[in-house]
This record gives structure tokens, sequence and C-alpha cells, in this order.
């Protein structure tokens, strides 16, 4: 009788756990992958989403909805009218925004019910298109997988070999109330035939958009922020004294093996220094001149370090101009300089672009390829 | 004469217990708190919640020396006379079942926001009472073994928690003591209330086999509570802007939202899950010492009769009223400030007389 009791209760817990209010069926849902945000030109605001279809008597293997509406909250509303299942929002994997909703202060702010809502993804890749959203969401490639799948994983590959960053909504969030560093995130454009990452897009310490930074110089931006993370291959011309005639430029290329970052954050003369020293350590992987390699690859070292510096030199100063700090250097000045930073820390670009950077870079040819 | 005999726990088990009972919801908010006072100076302010929590259960056990045989619920009326102590035992089976139901509602309202948001508070709390009915009629030895168990269960989380550690800025913490030492004395107040749990000295002690080791398991047990809050501490500042993390209110959680596994993807919900049984064992212990002391009161030998009705209370309770947000932060500042008096203002006030006392008797049979 006892036992037959507690197995009683116990069937009954196991019951009312599948019964709890919560329970939705796979095949009433409809995923929501790439969710997008822009606006018009009368400046109203237009929700995009794009989420598979697993049927088998559709033909197109993913929808997309574009409607007008306040809030993403809202939006759901206006999609659930018209997709066959319940939006979920737990699966996002990209949060496309437009080049013109961006032009706004309070941008950010739409975001509130992803950080708000617990079964939102915080894990969506934030990006920003160059262009009218409606041309990415109508795209259909017969020659790719579904658009958010394609989407999302151009942006990993990307950032691989690091053309563009991946930011995270959650990560772009810590960039937005980090008073020290500027937010940056993928931009994105749609060409005729194909959806291509042009780079970075640097926000101002608002959020409005300040810039773009190609993928060159993003290379340069993740050593920078990361030191090495991915695959890191650059290409850069060497003034190398040649007269004949050539279709091939003086070009070098290599692998960065390693990145050791030092900075050196002092205070002089009402402004702060930041001395940032790199120890490369870097594999030649294409030559397009002669060079005699055994003999002067001091030389070539030099040239090389020469030259990344002038990089360095020039993304940095670009940034201090447009008002932008995406290399965080703003939390080196509150870890070392804490005083100074605090009285400046509401106007940290604004103190940041008078602040003197300097680069210096000692490469290390480890490896020369295969040939000599 | 030797009551708690039959119901023994080993050191470990009782180190476990009130590791145990330390280490529940106050995980999940910490990081804020002490963020919203001593911005990242706050871990140092963990280290003096610390070193108070632990010269107070010294006084306790040290206390409950002078008893070995006695809970505190025996010890209430031989010190104060027979209707003080009733008085006194009454208070003291408030407090445990404020507690309770307190970490029974709040472990409700974070499924409820993190999980579970359209099912009903008391379905939610029904299913945490089939279970814990379960352990708690097995008394003080089956919470022992239970908080063992889950000890064990619990110990992947550091190392999934390691994934986290790419994208953290050890340059958050720095500089050290930011802006003196007064933020952080501030912020330690709040730290005294995370190591609640001690208590249970009041109670475990009688049931403890080997009682010398009383004091050096209940350092320890403040000990391992302490390097559970210093890391939970430390990666929430390291991974979260200084700026940012008074943003959220549960820092801890989101820090697992953002862990993503090819082949996982929302590993908070089963980070979450797995606190429920971490909760469990705060929860436990406050529970069994509610009903405990209340049969006590009335004379009664066994327990469950009084846990039947408490268990059954909770789920009526919330069927009729549903906390709000606000009502839940209130409850917890209700709690702490009772843990205050009774954790750490009663063993001080306590200790001087007992011990007198205690000596006189001596001297008389001398």
């Amino acid at each position: 009788m006892r036992a037959f009791a507690q197995i009683l209760l116990l069937s009954l817990l196991v019951t009312m756990l599948t019964g709890c209010r919560d329970q939705i069926n796979l095949e009433d849902t409809t995923l929501s992958l790439m969710v997008g945000i822009d606006l018009n030109e009368k400046n109203e605001l237009l929700f995009y989403i794009s989420s598979p279809v697993f049927n088998r008597e559709a033909k197109e293997k993913s929808e997309e909805y574009g409607i007008r509406s306040s809030t993403i909250r809202e939006s759901r509303m206006g999609f659930d009218e018209r997709v066959t299942g319940l939006t979920q929002a737990g699966k996002i994997q990209v949060l496309v925004m437009g080049k013109k909703l961006l032009a706004h202060p309070d941008w950010f702010r739409l975001l509130d019910v992803v950080f708000r809502d617990a079964k939102f993804s915080v894990n969506a890749r934030m990006a920003v298109l160059d262009g009218p959203l409606h041309e990415l969401f109508d795209f259909k490639p017969k020659d790719k997988p579904r658009l958010a799948i394609h989407v999302t994983t151009l942006i990993d590959t990307a950032n691989n070999r690091n053309l563009t960053v991946k930011t995270r909504a959650q990560e772009l969030h810590r960039q937005m109330y980090e008073k020290g560093m500027t937010p940056t995130m993928t931009e994105l454009k749609k060409e005729k035939r194909a959806v291509k990452v042009t780079g970075t897009a640097l926000l101002k310490q608002n959020g409005t958009y300040a810039s773009l930074i190609e993928p060159r110089d993003t290379i340069l931006l993740q050593t920078l922020l990361h030191e090495k993370q991915g695959e890191l291959s650059v290409t850069i011309p060497i003034k190398e004294p040649n007269d004949q005639k050539q279709i091939s430029k003086d070009r070098i290329s290599f692998f960065i093996k390693g990145v050791k970052k030092k900075v050196k954050t002092t205070y002089q003369n009402g402004r702060f220094h930041f001395d940032v020293h790199f120890n490369l350590r870097v594999s030649i992987s294409e030559r397009m001149f002669p060079f005699d390699m055994e003999k002067d690859h001091k030389k070539m070292e030099r040239m090389i370090s020469d030259e990344l510096q002038k990089d360095y030199m020039k993304l940095i100063k670009k940034c201090q101009e447009i008002g932008a700090d995406p290399f965080g250097f703003g939390l080196y000045a509150r870890a070392y300089e804490y005083k100074e930073y605090k009285k400046v820390e509401n106007d940290w670009t604004k103190a940041f672009s008078n602040a003197k950077v300097e680069i210096k870079s000692d490469v290390s040819i480890k490896g020369n390829g295969v040939v000599k | 004469m030797k009551k708690y005999t039959y119901n023994q726990l080993s050191v470990l088990q009782y180190i476990l217990l009130i590791h145990g009972a330390q280490v529940g919801i106050g995980v999940l908010t910490i990081p804020r708190e002490l963020a919203e006072k001593a911005s990242t100076d706050g871990w140092i302010s963990l280290l003096i919640g610390w070193l108070a929590a632990t010269l107070v259960s010294l006084v306790i056990t040290n206390m409950m020396k002078q008893y070995p045989e006695k809970t505190i619920i025996d010890i209430f009326p031989l010190i104060l006379g027979k209707w003080l102590g009733r008085i006194a035992i009454v208070f003291m089976f408030i407090y445990c079942g404020v507690a309770a139901f307190v970490l029974l509602i709040n472990a409700t309202g974070i499924i409820n926001v993190w999980l579970l948001s359209q099912t009903p508070a008391y379905v939610v709390v029904f299913l945490f009472t089939l279970p814990t009915y379960f352990v708690l009629q097995g008394g003080v030895r089956a919470i022992g073994r239970y908080a063992e168990l889950v000890f064990y269960l619990t110990l992947w989380i550091p190392f999934v928690l390691t994934t986290a550690y790419r994208e953290v800025h050890w340059l958050n913490l720095l500089p050290l003591i930011k802006d003196g030492w007064h933020p952080i004395w501030e912020a330690s107040k709040s730290t005294v209330l995370s190591f609640l749990g001690f208590e249970f000295g009041y109670f475990a002690y009688p049931f403890l086999q080997k009682k010398q080791y009383a004091p050096l398991g209940i350092v320890i047990a403040n000990t391992l509570t302490l390097f559970v809050y210093l890391s939970v501490v430390v990666v929430c500042f390291a991974y979260f802007s200084p700026d940012e993390i008074t943003q959220y209110t549960w820092p801890t959680l989101n820090l697992w939202k953002a862990i993503e596994f090819r082949f996982l993807e929302r590993v908070d919900i089963l980070f979450l899950s797995t606190y429920m049984f971490i909760l469990s064992t705060t929860a436990l212990p406050y529970i069994y010492f509610c009903v405990f002391s209340s049969s006590q009161l009335f004379g009664m030998k066994d327990h469950r009769k009084h846990l039947r009705l408490f268990l059954l209370l909770v789920p009526v309770a919330l069927l009729f009223y549903t906390p709000s947000f606000i009502d839940l932060k209130k409850s917890i500042q209700i709690w702490s400030f009772a843990g205050l008096g009774f954790a750490y203002a009663l063993p001080l006030l306590a200790w001087g007389p007992i011990r007198l006392s205690k000596r006189a008797e001596r001297g008389e049979k001398a």
C-alpha cells in the first residue's frame, strides 16, 4: 500500500514536469535566426526576420518577413500573424542594424529586450549593413545555404581570418557601457550576387556610427585587442630598388605566429602616453621579389617592422581623429593612471584623441617557407 | 542521555552541510552588490566578511562545547528557564522558517524569470517540495549525505567556467584599492550576510561524531565558501566591465549565458538546473531545523508531521499570493537582518554568560 502510494506520487510528479505551461512543440515554432532593424525614408522603424522552414512541401528553405513596428517585442506580434509557428528568439544568430539607424544616438535602447528577456539569445553576432536591409533579407542565393546560416558562417570565418570582429550582443553591451573603449561591429554590404564583409564598423562612445576600417586594418586592430587569435596573414609592400619592368608588385606576405604585447601607460604634461611594444614572430609565406634571406634577414625584419609600425600609427591616428577608441586604451588608463582617468572617464574619447600613442614592433622571422 | 547518537554526521558531512547552507542565492547577486559599493575592489571585502564569519563561528563552536549533547533548542530552556526558553525557541523556529520560505520563493522567482515564465509559482514550488520531503524525512544524517552528494555533483562547474576565460579582461581588476578603504568597508557589510549558514553550528554540533573537529570543520566550511565566492566574483569582475556589471540583477547567470559550445547553445539553462541542487542544500537545513524546533517545542520526537505541514503550506501560500520582484528583494533583506541577530549577535552576547555559568557549576561540584 505504501509502495503504491509512493509510485502514485512519483508518477504525478513526472506528469507535472511535462505539463508545465511553458511547453512548446518544435513544429509549432518559428526559429528566428537573423533579425534586422532599419529605418525607412520616413524615419519609421522596420523589423525583419529570417527563419528556416522545416517542411517538405515548402519549396523555399527559409522565410523572410519585414514589418513596420516600434519595438522588437511589438514586432513579434506582427510576425506571429504571418509566419507558420510562434516566433522564438532563443536561437538568433545575427542581429543586423541598418546604417541609417546607427546614425541615431539612441538606437541601442531598441535592444533592451535582448538583455531583459532571459529567453533571448545574447550570443547573436552584431552587424551593420551598408544599405537598405530589405535587399539583404530578400536575397535568395541558389548556391548558398539558408541566408541566416550563410551570413552567420560568413561572419565567423571572416573573423577567424581576422578580417572583421565578432561582437556578440553581450559583448556589445559591455562595450557600450565601458567608458574606456568604444564599440565595434561587423560591417556587411549586399553586392549584386553576394553578401560581402567590408570590414569593421567603428562606433562612437554613444553608439552612433563613426567610420569603417578595412579588413587589412582590422587585422591590426585584432592584434592590438587580443594579441593572437585565429589566423593572421598580412601582406605589405616593401620598397626594394628594382628597375626591371614587372607585373607583380613588391609585396611580401607572412603569417603571424605569435604576438606579445606590452603597454606602458603614463601621464605627463596633461596627456596620456601609451607605449605599445609588440613582439611578433612571423613566417614568410609569399615573396614577390628576389631577396637574399640568408644574408639579409635582419634587414628584412627591420623593413617589415617599419612598415607595420607605420600602419599601426596610421590606424591609431585615424581613430583619434574620428573620436573612437576601439582598442580599449581607456582600460589601461584606468588600471595604471586611475586618478587622471577618473577625471576624464566620461569623455574618454576626447582624452584619447589628445593622447600620445607610440608603437614599437620587433619582428623576428621564424620561418621562410619551403623554398629558399 | 545521548539523544542524537542515532543520527550522526561525519566530519566531511558536517563541513559540507554548513558550506552548502552558506552558498545560496548570494552567489548569483554578490558580484553586483559588491561592485555597486566598492567597484572591482569588492573581493577584498569578501576577505573581511570571511574573517568576521569565521570568528563568530569559532565562538559558536566554543559555546556549544559547553553542552556537547545538546542543540540550541535544548540549551535555551536550560539557561533562560522554561518559559523564556520557549519564547526563544519560537523565535528560532520563526527565523528558520522565514529563511526557508525566503529561499523557496526566491528560487521560484528566478525559475520564473529564467526558465518557466508561464508556469505559476505554486506549481514550481510544489515540484520542489516532493524531493525535499524525501530527503528531510531521513533527518540530519540524510541532509549531510545529500549535501555531500550535491557537492560532488557540482564539481564540473569551475571547469566549464574556464571557457569564459578567453574573454576576460584582467585589467579590470586594477588598480587595487581604487578609492581608498572606505567603500571596501561599506561593501564588507553586505558580504557579512553572504556567509550566513554557519549558524548551523548551533544545531549540527551534537550530531557530529568527532566533536574535537568542530572548530576546524567550521573554519574549513567558511574557507570553502570564501573560495567559491572569490572565484565567482573575480571572474565576473574580469568578464564584465566595472561600468556595466551593475546593470545585471544576476551577473553570475549572465556569465553563463555567454558561454556557448558547438553542441550546446544555452549553457545557462543547464547551469541553472544544477544550481537548484546547490540552492536546495541551503534551503533544506533551514526547513529541517524549522520543523525540528517546532516539533521539539511541542515535545514531539518525530519531525515528519510538521514537515508535511510546512511543505503543504508553502505551495498553498503561493497559490494565493505570488511575490513580486520587490517583495523578493525585501524578503532577502528581512532574512539578512534576522541573520545578523541570530548568527552574529546571539553567540557574541550569549558566549560570556554561558562560560561564566559553566565555570560556576564546575566550581560548585569541586
